[in-house]
C-alpha cells in the first residue's frame, strides 16, 4: 500500500515529463503503424523488395513497385527519430529529477523531512526509469515491425539495417537519463542542465561509436547479400599465401618488388581481400553488448549523481 | 563535538553554536562572525535580528546545508556533518518560504513525508492541520500564504522531532493563528522536552510564551538567554539624540510614544533614576536598530 502510494506520488510529481516521453514514443508507434498499413495495402510480393535479384517468373506490378519506393522514402523519417529518441527522452526524464526540485526549492522539504538524500533519489529514479524503458520498448517494437514489413526478406533482428533503432535504444536512453540526473544535480538549474546534458550525450554518442569495433572480435565477412541482412564492415585485410591476414601497410613490407613493376602487379592481383566485421547474424548480440556497456556506464554516472546529491547545497 | 545525543532531561543543549564563522565566498562578508549560543531542550526559543544578520545561515549550519569555516555547531550534541542522518531524524525544518509541491494535496504531502521518514506520524500531522481548518484534499498551489505555513508546520509536527527549526513561520499568519501556533509550539517543546527555535520579526508575540531569546546582529549573537534573564538584565531610559553612547547601552530607538529611548544593562544604569523595566520588545528593538547590517561586516 505504502509502495503504491510512493509510486503514485512520484508519478504525479513527474507527470509532465513522463507524459511527454510516452507521447513521443506513442507518436512514433502510430507513425510506424501508418507506414506498415500502407506497405500491407499495396500487397507486393516480398521477393519484389529484393534489390539483388528477382526469381524467374516473378511479376512485380510497376505501380505497386512505385508505391513501395514512395512509402519507403516517406518512412525514412522514422529511423532518425528513433535514433534521437533515447537521448531526448532520457534527458527529459533525468534532468528535472533533481534540478527542478532545487529550482522550486521543494528540495528543502525532501532533503530535511527524510534522513537520506540517496534513498530519496533512488526512489525517484526507480519510479521514473520504468517509464523510460517502456517508451523505448514501444519504440524498438515499432522500428523492428516497420523494418520487417518494409524489407520482408530480412530478419529485422539479424541485420545492421537501422542499428540505431535496435535494442541499443534501451541502453542509450538509460545513459542519457543518468547523464541528465547528474547534470541536474550538479548544476541545479533546469535549462543549463539540459544544455550540459545534451553536450554530454553527444560526447557519449561519439564514445559509443568509438568503442563499437571493440564490442566483439570482428570475424571474416562472407557475404553482404540479402536475405542474410546487412553486416558491418570494420576493416579490410589481405590474406597472404600462408593464410595470414595482414593490413595494407604490412602488405607493402612483404611485397616482392617495387610497385609499378609487373612482378609486383601480379603479386598484388593474386592477394585475397578480406572484409572483417560483424555479420548480420550478430546484430542483436552486438546491440545487447552495447546495452551492457551503456547500462554499466549509466550505473557509474548515477553513482556520481548520488555523490553530488549527498554533498550539494539545496540552493 | 560529542557522539551521543541528548536524552530528555539531560543537560546537553538542543542547539548550540561555538564560535561559528562562515561566509559564502572568500571575498564576501562574514555571514556568521563568531556566533556563540546554546539553547536548552524543553524550550521555545525566538531568534530575532535584522535582515542579513545571519539567522537563516545559522539554520543552514544546523541542517548541514552549509559547513562553518571555523567553529562548530551541534544539534542535541551531534555534529550535523558527521551525523547527518541522525541529526535529520531528530530535526524538522520549515523554510522561510514553505517548500511545498504545488501539485500535491495536503494529504499527499503527509503521505510523501511518511514515505521519506520512518516513524512520521500522519495522524498527528493531519490532526494539526484539521485543528486550523485547512482542508486535506486541496492542492498546495491553491492554499493561501497562511495555509501553506500551516501545512508546513503540520509536516514538522508529524516528524516527531526533538528539534524544530522554523524560519519565520509566523509572518504570513493572522494574529489569532499566530497566537495559536506559538501556544502549540510551546506545548510541543515542554511536553516533549524538545527545542523549538522560531526566527521572527514579530516581537509582540515573544513575551509570555517564549522561554528563550536569541538576538543576532551582523553575524554575531548579541543575546542568548532565558526570557526572564533578559527582562531582569535590561532597563529602558529616555535619551536625547546627541547623548553619548554609554557603557552597557544596547541600542536606542524611537518608542511608541515618539520619544527616543535607549536600552541599558541594569548594572550600568544603576545611577540613572529615570529607568523603567524593559520589555522583550524594547530589547529586540534595541538590537534591531543597533545592528543594522553594515558594510564593515566583521
Amino acid at each position: 500500500m505504502r509502495l503504491l502510494e510512493a509510486i503514485r506520488i512520484e508519478i504525479k510529481l513527474n507527470r509532465f515529463q513522463i507524459a511527454t516521453v510516452l507521447a513521443s514514443s506513442v507518436g512514433i508507434v502510430i507513425a510506424a503503424a501508418y507506414f506498415i498499413t500502407r506497405f500491407h495495402s499495396i500487397q507486393l510480393d516480398a521477393a519484389c523488395t529484393s534489390v539483388y535479384e528477382y526469381p524467374p517468373g516473378l511479376v512485380c506490378p510497376g505501380t505497386s513497385m512505385l508505391d513501395w519506393v514512395k512509402i519507403t522514402q516517406q518512412a525514412e523519417v522514422i529511423p532518425p527519430l528513433l535514433a534521437f529518441l533515447p537521448w531526448v527522452a532520457g534527458l527529459l526524464l533525468g534532468v528535472p529529477i533533481v534540478s527542478q526540485e532545487i529550482e522550486t526549492k521543494t528540495v528543502l522539504l525532501a532533503w530535511t523531512v527524510g534522513p537520506s538524500r540517496s534513498r530519496w533519489l533512488l526512489r525517484r529514479v526507480a519510479v521514473v526509469l520504468p517509464f523510460l524503458l517502456l517508451a523505448m520498448t514501444m519504440a524498438i517494437a515499432a522500428g523492428i515491425a516497420l523494418l520487417g514489413t518494409q524489407k520482408p526478406l530480412i530478419d529485422p533482428w539479424r541485420t545492421f539495417d537501422q542499428y540505431d533503432s535496435h535494442v541499443v535504444l534501451m541502453g542509450r536512453a538509460m545513459l542519457a537519463f543518468a547523464i541528465g540526473v547528474l547534470a541536474g544535480a550538479y548544476l541545479g538549474r533546469l535549462l543549463p542542465a539540459l544544455i550540459a546534458g545534451a553536450v554530454a550525450c553527444a560526447l557519449a554518442a561519439l564514445v559509443a561509436q568509438a568503442i563499437f569495433p571493440s564490442l566483439a572480435p570482428p570475424v571474416e565477412l562472407v557475404t553482404i547479400d540479402e536475405p542474410q541482412g546487412t553486416p558491418v564492415s570494420l576493416s579490410l585485410m589481405y590474406r597472404l599465401d600462408d593464410g595470414r591476414l595482414v593490413s595494407w601497410e604490412e602488405v607493402l613490407l612483404t611485397a616482392p618488388d617495387v610497385p609499378g613493376t609487373k612482378a609486383y602487379d601480379d603479386w598484388e592481383t593474386a592477394l585475397q581481400l578480406v572484409g572483417l566485421g560483424y555479420p548480420a547474424s550478430m546484430a542483436t548480440e552486438i546491440a545487447i553488448r552495447e546495452d551492457i556497456v551503456t547500462v554499466l556506464a549509466s550505473g557509474v554516472v548515477l553513482l556520481g549523481a548520488i555523490f553530488v546529491v549527498r554533498r550539494r547545497r539545496p540552493y | 563535538m560529542t557522539n551521543g545525543s541528548a536524552s530528555p532531561g539531560s543537560s546537553t543543549p538542543g542547539l548550540a553554536a561555538h564560535d561559528v564563522w562562515l561566509r559564502y565566498g572568500p571575498k564576501r562578508e562574514w555571514a556568521l562572525a563568531g556566533a556563540e549560543l546554546s539553547i536548552p531542550t524543553g524550550c521555545l526559543a525566538a531568534l530575532v535580528g535584522p535582515n542579513g544578520s545571519g539567522k537563516t545561515t545559522l539554520f543552514r549550519t544546523w541542517l548541514d546545508f552549509q559547513q562553518p569555516d571555523r567553529g562548530s555547531v551541534e544539534v542535541l550534541g551531534l555534529d550535523p556533518t558527521e551525523h547527518q542522518r541522525d541529526v535529520l531524524m531528530r530535526t524538522a525544518y520549515v523554510a522561510q518560504e514553505p517548500a511545498l509541491y504545488g501539485a500535491l494535496t495536503c494529504r499527499e504531502h503527509h503521505r510523501f513525508a511518511a514515505i521519506q521518514r520512518d516513524g512520521f506520524d500522519v495522524a498527528a500531522a493531519e490532526g494539526a492541520l484539521g485543528k486550523v481548518a485547512v482542508p486535506l484534499d486541496v492542492k498546495a498551489s491553491t492554499l493561501s500564504g497562511g495555509q501553506r505555513v500551516q501545512l508546513a508546520l503540520s509536516i514538522a509536527r508529524g516528524c516527531n522531532a526533538r528539534v524544530l527549526l522554523l524560519d519565520e513561520p509566523l509572518a504570513n499568519l493572522d494574529p489569532v493563528a499566530r497566537r495559536e501556533v506559538v501556544r502549540t509550539l510551546a506545548d510541543y517543546a515542554h511536553e516533549r522536552d524538545a527545542t523549538v527555535l522560531v526566527s521572527s520579526h514579530l516581537v509582540n508575540d515573544l513575551e509570555g510564551t517564549f522561554d528563550h531569546l536569541v538576538a543576532m546582529g551582523n553575524g554575531r549573537v548579541l543575546v542568548s538567554d532565558p526570557i526572564e534573564t533578559v527582562l531582569n538584565r535590561y532597563v529602558v531610559a529616555p535619551t536625547r539624540l546627541d547623548a553619548p553612547i554609554e557603557t552597557g547601552e544596547m541600542g536606542r530607538f524611537v518608542g511608541r510614544d515618539g520619544t527616543l529611548v535607549r536600552v541599558l544593562d541594569r548594572a550600568s544604569a544603576s545611577g540613572n533614576q529615570d529607568t523603567t523595566q524593559a520589555t522583550i520588545e524594547d530589547v529586540v528593538m534595541a538590537v534591531l536598530t543597533a545592528s543594522q547590517p553594515t558594510a564593515a561586516g566583521h
